[in-house]
């Protein structure tokens, strides 16, 4: 079956653009785009587990509420995690993917959307 | 082919909308379709009717619009816009702001628009 990939690059918590990524998956999952969504480099900071943001809305919270979406396929590249975060834990909404895979991924995948 | 283009930063802080018009251009000059042109993030702010560069500056609305006319939809996408003050007329009442700040070159429209990308075009180039 034929899916577009997301990846997310920027941390957390770049100011509205952070907020805005979540937006743009819920859409595609809304407007029935199959896809999947991988955290990466950077990325994978989105996934640290008891965030407590001031003055702004949680996006554990939000990533949490993907799957009510229909964002089921979340992951983050494995590799990245051993050598950015080693042992922090992470959001349980998110498989690890070995970048061999990935890479096949993105020979696959119609269309690849980084942000 | 029919390809989507996404811009996604500010006018000014790269070359990526001058390049990305120029992509616009050349497609069509190639036979090319261009099924719409998304403006998301910090990119809403080429929708601003208020752009005035210096004469001897290249002039980026004056270029969308000239894309406009060639009958290509130029969208921003409305919660990215309302968020960063670009608002139609009717926005602009909605918000109970003062005046509206989109050139008329420039439609609002949700994300669904973007979204619809994946399902309706052979290629979405983003700019950044």
């Amino acid at each position: 079956m034929s899916f577009h990939l997301v990846l997310v690059t920027k941390p957390p918590y770049s100011g509205r653009t952070s907020h805005e990524i979540i937006e743009a998956i819920m859409s595609l999952a809304l407007f029935d785009v199959a896809h999947k969504i991988v955290f990466f480099d950077a990325g994978l900071s989105w996934l640290t587990v008891n965030q407590c943001p001031e003055q702004q809305k949680s996006l554990e919270k939000q990533l949490n509420a993907l799957p009510i979406y229909g964002c089921d396929d979340i992951y983050y590249c494995s590799e990245h995690r051993a050598t950015l975060l080693e042992s922090t834990e992470l959001n349980s909404i998110a498989e690890p993917v070995l970048e061999a895979e990935l890479a096949q991924w993105f020979q696959q995948a119609k269309q690849v959307e980084v942000f | 082919m029919i390809f989507q283009v996404n811009i996604y930063g500010s006018p000014w802080s790269s070359n990526a909308a001058i390049d990305a018009i120029a992509l616009v251009e050349q497609a069509i000059k190639a036979g090319h379709t261009i099924k719409r042109v998304f403006f998301y993030f910090d990119g809403v702010y080429h929708g601003l009717n208020s752009q005035s560069p210096a004469s001897d500056e290249y002039d980026l609305l004056n270029a969308w619009q000239g894309i406009a006319d060639q009958n290509i939809e130029l969208l921003l996408c409305i919660a990215a816009a309302a968020n960063r003050g670009v608002l139609t007329e009717q926005e602009a009442i909605r918000h109970t702001q003062p005046v509206g700040t989109v050139a008329s070159c420039f439609e609002i429209t949700g994300l669904g628009q973007w979204a619809a990308g994946f399902h309706d075009v052979d290629r979405i180039i983003s700019f950044k």
